[in-house]
């Protein structure tokens, strides 16, 4: 079993949102802990807050209480220590797919010739060679989101955030990102957090396995998933511990459900 | 450059039914079916059209005139309309401040300042172009300061985390991201504008112009002069959007795939 | 609670408005603006109070008189429009060849301002209410046609193909499937056909009235060297616009916004 040094350390996140007559608690005392270079997904029922957390990560949000660690600093504005991958692509659409994968390295001052240089070695990473100096509406909805990975990547980060990146995808395609992740993660060598409700996504990638409870979100077990890759999705190992981490979730959804017929 | 077919094809569709209704229109002409002091011709709006050009270029004066004022009106509105909205887009204070004010001088007809203007300013250049600048100046500012707000908040989270400081976002996210507004708005403003210079150039001028020509024909009722100058009316909104906006379009917008193709 | 947002938003909406006439009459209190060319707002309210207690020669209120004469005038026009224009404009969606012709006729026409056509109607009708609401209506008549024939044009044909699988005959089919789903585009064509009415109205008043009417009163006023009463009239146009937008946004969300049928707008 891997036992990397803690690179990214929540301490007690609070996070209340404020919508008019309602106070509605999204995270109550969340902890977690991310190993470097470890692969670590997050899943929980619909409106746990798994989402938010990302975002207070990436300083999007902020919390109401605690703090979160990046490698013993606390965090608070957003910043090129992280690399952040939202549901949907979120390229920018007058800027080729080099354009794009560059704009973090333009952001630094890089020079122009070694940014290209960088940017190219990502373009080729993510498999997207030939197209980049292609617009993003000319691309598919996975060759977009594989822009949007290479993008975060590109101004090498320390930890990389996934907002449940492969949502919007179709079940095909979702299946070849996430064999292609796994290699590109394989490669970059990134500590990685990643938000799906997606349990069969999830044992597919993690390494760790982090449940969530219904709202307000707490954490309610841990799985290690020690499989070696490429893993199969009908392998039995993998099967027995999807069901571990289904009963786990299965309480919370039902209880999901009965808050929002109480609504 | 070698024109297909079916680009000829589709000019000849529109223009068969134009041709068809001046050949009824000039049959009831010469059957003596229509009153010649209240309709004249096509062949002799024609022949007007050639002899204020030809002997004496009085239309083309009278054009220039048009398009000198019109550039002046429409280039200040376009400056300081994208001025005004830019900061109504960025800044909360003065969009609160502004935005009361705006939407109620936006429902002003233009042609309603034009007798102010002709009390304070005098007769003259100075008014119409006044009345150009109005004419298109709250369109201008409420599709940029529009285009501004609307952006997607992602794409901005998305620069933010790659470090990108205030001034960065402005020029590489919010201007770009807010393109196809402002294009849209200098579009419509076009037409905004020409109609102010048409009605105060009716009202306001002494010295030539499109719509000095439609009004001063009214003295010697030469119906054949106000339809020539309905005929150059029309032709010129048209070219302005067509040949300077269009192609401003093709070159931005539409290459990045944020509007449709016109057909 | 809804109260209270409702106070602030309309706070929020007056206080710059109200801040913009303090500043405005404070500067042509300490005289720094030229009291023959720019009125403070003070005089503006004066005039437009005076101008709307004051009566003509014939016994009638002479701003109500103005307002009353631009609107039936609107109306009209607009009724005019509506007719030929919904009428045209469902036949050229239904018909590919009448399309065909009258589409380039409309392009052509429709961005001529209407305006220039008042002095060649003034040969045709002469001056005052014919030539004023002939204009406005023609106006008013592009936008109307042209957004009837694209509405009725978007109508998906399985939409027309499940109405006859059910036996609706032709006119079943023109009530109750043809004009409710291009409603959105129709109501969008009135509501560009209204604006450009209204405003080719008052261009026309200035030109082709003679004696009522708000655009005449501006116009008339410039003679008399009466600024406030321009500025007045400006404020008029303003809020009689701005009652009328209001009054279409509440029909919008009567009708077809219930449906949720709205289209993007721009403006």
């Amino acid at each position: 079993m891997r036992k990397g040094r803690i690179k990214l350390k929540a301490i007690n996140i609070t996070k209340i949102f404020d919508e008019g007559k309602r106070k509605v608690a999204a995270l109550e005392n969340f902890n977690l802990e991310v190993r470097e270079n470890e692969f670590t997904v997050i899943v929980g029922p619909t409106g746990c807050g798994k989402s938010t957390f990302l975002y207070l990560v990436a300083g999007f949000e902020e919390p109401t209480k605690g703090e979160i660690l990046l490698d013993g600093k606390p965090l608070t504005k957003p910043g090129p220590d992280r690399g952040f991958v939202f549901q949907e692509p979120n390229l920018y659409p007058w800027r080729t797919v080099l354009g794009n994968i560059m704009f973090g390295l333009e952001i630094m001052g890089v020079p122009k010739e070694d940014a290209v240089k960088k940017a190219m070695y990502y373009v080729n990473m993510v498999g997207l060679k030939g197209f980049e100096n292609a617009y993003p509406h000319t691309l598919s909805g996975g060759m977009k989101q594989r822009v949007g990975i290479a993008r975060a990547l590109a101004y090498n980060p320390e930890i990389l955030l996934m907002d449940e990146p492969f949502g919007a995808l179709d079940a095909q395609t979702r299946k070849v990102m996430q064999q292609e992740l796994i290699k590109i993660w394989e490669r970059a060598k990134k500590t990685v957090v990643f938000v799906t409700h997606s349990v069969i996504e999830a044992v597919y990638l993690a390494d760790t396995i982090v449940v969530m409870t219904a709202r307000p979100g707490r954490v309610k077990g841990i799985i290690n998933v020690n499989l070696p890759r490429p893993r199969s999705y009908t392998d039995e190992k993998y099967l027995s511990i999807r069901k571990k981490v289904l009963s786990l979730l299965e309480e919370e959804v039902t209880k999901t459900l009965a808050i929002q017929r109480k609504l | 450059m070698v024109f297909p077919i079916s680009k000829i094809v589709k000019v000849l569709r529109f223009l068969f039914p134009l041709l068809i209704s001046l050949a009824i229109w000039e049959l009831l002409a010469t059957f003596h079916l229509l009153d010649p002091k209240l309709v004249p011709s096509p062949s002799r709006i024609t022949l007007t059209m050639y002899s204020l050009t030809v002997p004496q270029p009085t239309l083309l004066v009278y054009l220039y005139r048009s398009i000198y004022r019109f550039t002046i009106g429409y280039g200040l509105g376009a400056i300081l309309g994208i001025g005004v909205g830019i900061l109504m887009g960025i800044n909360k204070h003065f969009y609160r401040m502004a935005s009361p004010i705006l939407s109620l001088l936006i429902s002003v007809p233009t042609i309603a300042w034009v007798p102010l203007f002709l009390i304070t300013v005098g007769i003259g250049d100075e008014t119409i172009i006044l009345a150009i600048f109005l004419g298109c100046f709250f369109a201008i500012v409420y599709n940029t300061m529009n285009g501004i707000r609307s952006i997607n908040k992602e794409l901005i989270w998305a620069s933010k985390i790659m470090g990108a400081k205030k001034t960065t976002i402005f020029s590489k996210v919010l201007l770009p991201g807010a393109s196809v507004s402002i294009i849209t708005g200098l579009r419509l403003a076009v037409g905004y504008s020409w109609r102010a210079l048409v009605g105060a150039e009716m009202l306001a001028s002494i010295s030539g112009g499109i719509g000095y020509l439609v009004y001063a024909a009214r003295a010697f009722n030469a119906v054949n002069i106000m339809f020539t100058g309905l005929v150059i009316i029309a032709l010129g909104g048209l070219i302005i959007d067509n040949l300077v906006l269009g192609a401003l379009e093709k070159k931005t917008i539409e290459k990045w795939g944020m509007i449709k193709k016109r057909v | 609670m809804n109260a209270k947002r409702l106070a602030e938003t309309i706070l929020y909406f007056f206080f710059p408005i109200f801040l913009l006439l303090i500043i405005w009459e404070a500067i042509s209190r300490l005289e720094m603006l030229n009291p023959a060319l720019i009125s403070r707002p003070t005089e503006i309210f004066t005039a437009l109070w005076k101008l709307l207690l004051k009566t003509s020669l014939s016994g009638q209120p002479i701003l109500i008189t103005h307002i009353y004469f631009s609107l039936y005038r609107l109306f009209f026009s607009f009724i005019i429009a509506v007719a030929i224009g919904v009428g045209l404009g469902i036949l050229m969606g239904r018909s590919n060849k009448i399309y065909w012709f009258f589409e380039s006729l409309i392009t052509v026409a429709m961005p001529i301002p209407g305006i220039a056509w008042a002095p060649i109607f003034m040969i045709w009708l002469g001056f005052g209410d014919p030539t004023i609401i002939t204009v406005g209506a023609l106006a008013a008549f592009f936008p109307i046609v042209y957004n009837t024939a694209a509405g009725v044009r978007s109508v998906k044909k399985e939409m027309i193909w499940a109405a006859q699988s059910m036996g609706a005959d032709e006119k079943t089919i023109f009530f109750k499937v043809l004009l409710p789903s291009s409603a959105a585009f129709i109501f969008t064509g009135f509501k560009l056909g209204l604006a450009r009415g209204w405003r080719t109205i008052i261009a026309v008043e200035m030109i082709a009235a003679s004696l009522w009417g708000l655009g005449f009163m501006i116009f008339d006023a410039r003679d008399y060297l009466q600024p406030s009463i321009i500025y007045g009239g400006i404020i008029v146009l303003a809020a009689l616009y701005f009652f009328i937008e209001s009054l279409i946004k509440l029909i919008e969300q009567k009708t077809i916004e219930k449906w949720g049928m709205v289209r993007p707008e721009v403006v």
